[in-house]
């Protein structure tokens, strides 16, 4: 178990400690157990323990996870060790007392062992079981037949999932359990909780939500909130406790878990804090090295060597694709890596994971290359030292990563940084400035809790409806009890009823084709029971998690993983990419499932996985202007300032280092078009927003097409046209006023939001979920969301889904909250005009490394007519060589 | 107007989607897809009553359109008029015939689609005609589903809802299109709810895009810079 010293999960027979304490104290039991394996409580544990003891809920942060589970499990094992030494039943009790939720199936296995050895070590004979996507079907209905165990370690999905099973949940209108419509259960299992209450989620004590800093601020932490709604409405006395890593507003992150109107919660810090040993890897000839970029593979030596000097390493990198080419460079290095060498990431299938993992623990590996998929989770105690390649994005994260390893009590965590590019040297001093701010509390980011996510809302709703069904009333107000629907409105609620009864408002038309039904009076429940409806719904519970994954296959039937549509979907047969440490050739796509074969070409394009670009966090972008300043001052701090030193100085003397409170603006002309590059230095997103606003504005003085491009810097205008704006245009454009208006304004004509229905057409079910074997019979129902979105935007504008997706792209995509922020600080700054006879060391990246987002005003057969002016220049002769000369231009100057 | 010439027929390309042959004035459209929205709604997808009405009602009407704009007394539809067996609701069928019943005067023929033999043919109140593929209408061959090596006569055919993407420095944009090959002509679907398919133009062929109230031909050096476009990515 990853919150106990090592060997901590060998059972030993321990001398039934827990029977022979007295009743006096508690908290005895506990430390007895702890003492026999030679070990005392923290201070903090016994903290958690009697504020569970006392009734109350509440979050246990820390910034790394030392006794932590211990710390949140023991209370309700010594309430019932003191329940049993009052004269209780020592006969074991039926009924789920304990429910754990953890995001990570991964993570699930190792914290049932745990549970089920502190469950041992307090002489307790209470049942553990795991209930994950992983788990077997015949497991899962035999916990619906005979009863779910006493504690259940699960997933938010598998929550849900289990919510819509009337014999788990038990009737809402409190009749007697019938067996589920379409469900394959037999007859019913009775099964009378404690009180004579009929539901099996009635006798609930305490639910643990694990990892909370990763569910917050994601659909999935909505669907947990509405889970443990539906939760504390079955059992109303059931304490809530959290286990977060630090986060920038603990406090709003123990609200959204405890529900609206719940008592005040106990905040508990835990272990304090770890040593960190930070070191850079500095690219030996900084001339040479790249301005953009994302590889650093030239760095491969000095990461083989790094990596030959420790036991066990991982090397987490920022992007599947990274990690796909590190696996393979790492391989290609030395021989003495195969089969020391491993790699593990999300899209790979979960038996391959499985295997890598029980490798680690076996000792057998000398590195995992890795993702964000071991960013949490999985422990693997001997790992004594972390690689990051290129920027760690955000401070948090860059803590959590360099605290996967040294995980022993006192260890220290060692991180090597690995910069892929000259400026991500700037972003590793400034991470080092951060982690070693001096007194306090690390200064982390924040997660914002999403709200109002109506699509997980109406999945949900139709959950609930499936499960036994609900009365309207009481569902709305258990639904406003959570943080994200605490300010649904009515009209917001009768549109969500209106989407599950029949899609949308009513047209008594079509009235045959009710989805939920009401039932009769007196009762009026809600249930949506049809087998086929029941069935895709619970297909789809899953779906807030995953884009919809197509599997990837090799010719002979050999599973590796799976890949988004979307990625796949850019695809023709033929085209060759890598994957799960292969070349392959793309052979053909059908019934969700990509065929390929090893490819005959040696080396591959590179996937690229858009939807897992991060973008720097707000406190590591103001560290780095505060870096670039000093440098303009001349000032280079840190072996890492010291090596970006000439190419900082190269950016200086074409152009300038913009300080805090300077907004740069560079102008240059190649043979592609007249180019304005703006840094505000405030991450991708932000400057996604940016550039978009700036160009709608621009382009509603006088109608004209730019390209757009961000980085994590700034952000890139291209025109055909030549670019002449005064500073007063740069102003109005990038003024605060108006903005939420012109936002929405010029995001219809980009797009964004269409992109954004992808995920909201699967979580609200229009996607008729595929599976295996069945995908021809509902080929007739399937529409790309697209299609859906172009559809509904013709001829259902009301639909709140449409709503959200706009929604979405200004909170989650353009981040409204960081990009008000900056306009704000934008105003005030004083603008830095250059014009240059060339790209800049900072316009290069943006340059190349540009996601292409184009966004017009101009009518349509405008458009259209230059297009097929290009068309015909190219058709009548050789292309010209349009990107080259400029780009060698750039890389020759320095 | 745009007009192609295949054999010994002159055709006009409409920018509602439609073709016309000059000689009879017969009106050609294909993959209407009626009833869609319905079979979604039937078979358990959440949308709204509106969209049901409106999907249906829009496309009679843009057909109307078409028929005004081509003075037309014969329309023929290249497959794919109804969508699926579970769009068949009393409401769209309705719709259905009471567009017939305005347009009474007009001869309608539905050359059956794939979609076709699984809806069903029309009620015969429609008055609508139903033949199999493929159908000769005076020296034109008329097909749902086109032959991959084109079939040695002059042909107008559907169901793979044509679309070529455009691209210029910068911009990009996927669009419904006419498609000829090896005298073949494509039709673009005509139905608001239908997906688009991407068409690999050999050399030889012609392709035709419609654009506010005009149709212009594309060099079909499109197909190719789409190719090379995106495995350049």
């Amino acid at each position: 178990m990853r919150n106990e010293p090592p060997g901590a999960r060998r059972k030993k027979a321990h001398a039934q400690g827990a029977a022979a304490v007295t009743a006096a104290d508690p908290l005895a039991p506990a430390r007895s157990w702890l003492a026999s394996r030679g070990w005392s409580p923290f201070p903090f544990q016994e903290q958690v323990w009697s504020a569970y003891l006392n009734g109350k809920s509440g979050l246990l942060h820390a910034p790394t996870g030392m006794g932590k589970t211990l710390a949140v499990a023991l209370g309700p094992l010594l309430e019932e060790v003191a329940r049993r030494g009052e004269g209780g039943s020592r006969k074991r009790e039926r009924g789920l007392k304990v429910l754990w939720l953890t995001p990570l199936r991964a993570l699930a296995n190792d914290t049932a062992e745990a549970l089920a050895s502190a469950v041992e070590g307090l002489g307790l004979n209470w049942s553990v079981e795991l209930r994950t996507g992983d788990t077997a079907q015949s497991r899962k209905r035999k916990q619906r037949v005979d009863g779910l165990p006493n504690i259940l370690v699960t997933t938010p999905e598998s929550l849900s999932v289990m919510l819509s099973y009337p014999d788990l949940v038990g009737e809402a209108g409190g009749k007697t359990p019938s067996s589920a419509a379409g469900g394959p259960a037999g007859p019913s299992p009775a099964e009378p909780g404690e009180g004579g209450t009929l539901s099996p989620l009635a006798g609930i004590r305490a639910v643990i939500v694990d990892e909370w800093h990763e569910l917050l601020g994601t659909k999935r932490g909505v669907q947990t909130e509405l889970g443990l709604a539906r939760v504390r409405a079955l059992s109303p006395s059931v304490r809530t406790w959290g286990l977060s890593a630090t986060l920038g507003n603990l406090d709003e992150a123990m609200r959204v878990l405890l529900g609206a109107g719940a008592p005040q919660g106990v905040m508990v810090r835990g272990q304090g804090r770890r040593e960190y040993q930070f070191r850079t890897i500095i690219p030996p000839d900084i001339e040479r090295f790249p301005w953009a970029g994302h590889l650093g593979i030239r760095l491969l030596p000095q990461v083989c060597e790094a990596i030959d000097a420790s036991n066990l390493t991982l090397l987490f990198t920022n992007t599947r694709s990274q990690s796909e080419i590190w696996f393979s460079s790492l391989l290609r290095a030395s021989n003495k890596y195969m089969g020391k060498v491993a790699i593990h990431h999300g899209s790979l299938d979960r038996k391959l994971r499985g295997r890598v993992e029980e490798a680690v623990k076996a000792g057998e590996l000398k590195c995992v290359v890795c993702t964000s998929s071991l960013d949490l989770g999985v422990d693997f105690a001997p790992v004594d030292q972390v690689i990051q390649i290129g920027s760690p994005k955000g401070i948090a994260r860059f803590l959590q990563r360099a605290g996967r390893s040294g995980h022993q009590p006192g260890g220290v965590s060692k991180i090597v940084c690995v910069p892929t590019n000259a400026l991500e040297l700037v972003e590793f001093a400034a991470a080092r400035d951060a982690i070693a701010a001096e007194g306090g509390p690390v200064d982390v980011e924040e997660r914002e809790p999403l709200v109002l996510a109506m699509d997980v809302l109406v999945q949900h709703m139709m959950t609930v409806a499936v499960g036994g069904g609900f009365d309207e009333r009481r569902l709305l107000a258990e639904v406003r009890t959570t943080n994200a629907f605490n300010a649904l409105t009515d009209d917001q609620w009768r549109w969500a009823m209106d989407y599950i009864h029949r899609g949308g408002p009513a047209l008594t038309a079509y009235a045959h084709y009710a989805r939920a039904t009401q039932d009769d009076p007196p009762d009026g429940l809600w249930r949506m029971s049809a087998a086929s409806l029941v069935r895709n719904h619970r297909l789809n519970i899953g779906t807030i998690t995953s884009d919809a994954s197509i599997a990837v296959r090799m010719a002979n039937g050999k599973v590796l993983g799976s890949v988004e549509e979307s990625f796949i979907g850019r695809m023709a047969p033929g085209d060759i990419f890598a994957f799960s440490g292969r070349v392959l050739e793309l052979v053909r796509v059908r019934d969700m499932t990509a065929v390929v074969r090893p490819a005959r070409r040696a080396r591959g394009n590179v996937p690229s996985w858009q939807g897992s670009r991060m973008a720097i966090s707000t406190h590591l972008a103001s560290a780095v202007r505060v870096r670039l300043g000093e440098a303009h001052r001349g000032v280079y701090r840190g072996p890492e300032m010291k090596a970006a030193e000439p190419i900082l100085r190269l950016q200086d003397a074409w152009s300038t280092l913009p300080q805090p409170g300077e907004l740069l603006i560079e102008y240059a002309t190649t043979s592609e078009g007249h180019h304005a590059f703006v840094y505000p230095l405030e991450g991708r997103l932000v400057h996604e927003g940016l550039a978009a606003l700036a160009a709608w504005r621009f382009a509603r003085a006088e109608p004209r097409t730019f390209v757009l491009a961000s980085n994590d810097y700034g952000f890139h205008l291209l025109s055909p046209t030549p670019i002449q704006f005064r500073e007063a245009d740069w102003r109005s454009a990038l003024s605060p006023a108006g903005l939420t208006e012109d936002l929405l304004a010029c995001l219809n004509a980009a797009q964004l939001a269409r992109r954004q229905f992808r995920e909201i057409a699967r979580v609200a079910g229009l996607i008729i979920p595929g599976f295996p074997g069945q995908g021809r019979s509902n080929r007739h129902l399937q529409a790309s969301s697209e299609l859906f979105y172009d559809v509904f935007s013709e001829y259902d504008a009301g639909n709140l889904l449409l709503d959200q997706a706009r929604r979405q792209v200004l909170e989650r995509q353009l981040e409204y909250r960081r990009l008000a922020g900056a306009l704000e600080r934008l105003a005030d700054a004083t603008l830095a005009v250059k014009d240059l006879p060339c790209l800049s060391p900072f316009a290069f990246p943006l340059w190349v490394d540009s996601l292409r987002e184009q966004l017009t005003t101009e009518k349509w057969t405008d458009r259209l007519s230059r297009m097929l002016v290009t068309l015909e220049t190219r058709a009548g002769g050789p292309p010209a060589g349009r990107a080259a000369c400029s780009k060698g231009k750039a890389r020759g100057t320095p | 107007m745009t007009t192609v010439r295949i054999g010994d027929h002159e055709l006009g390309l409409l920018a509602g989607r439609g073709v016309v042959r000059w000689s009879d004035r017969t009106l050609y459209v294909a993959d209407l897809h009626i009833g869609k929205a319905s079979a979604f709604a039937r078979g358990g997808v959440p949308i709204s009553g509106s969209v049901l009405e409106a999907t249906t009602a829009d496309a009679l009407k843009r057909l109307t359109a078409m028929i005004v704009q081509a003075e037309t007394e014969r329309l023929v539809v290249l497959g794919d008029l109804l969508h699926a067996a579970g769009g068949r609701d009393p409401r769209t069928l309705d719709l259905l015939e009471r567009w017939r019943w305005e347009h009474r005067g007009v001869d309608v023929v539905l050359v059956r689609g794939n979609h076709d033999q699984a809806a069903g043919d029309p009620p015969s109140s429609a008055g609508i005609r139903c033949v199999d593929e493929p159908f000769d209408d005076r020296g034109l061959t008329l097909r749902h589903h086109p032959l991959a090596a084109g079939t040695g006569t002059a042909t107008l055919a559907g169901h793979v809802h044509p679309a070529v993407r455009l691209r210029s420095p910068g911009d990009s944009a996927r669009v419904a299109c006419f498609w000829l090959s090896k005298g073949q002509l494509v039709l673009p679907a005509f139905g608001g709810f239908t997906g688009m398919g991407e068409v690999r133009a050999g050399a030889g062929d012609r392709v035709f895009v419609p654009a506010e109230g005009v149709v212009v031909e594309v060099p079909v050096v499109v197909s190719t810079v789409a190719r090379v476009g995106r495995s350049a990515r």
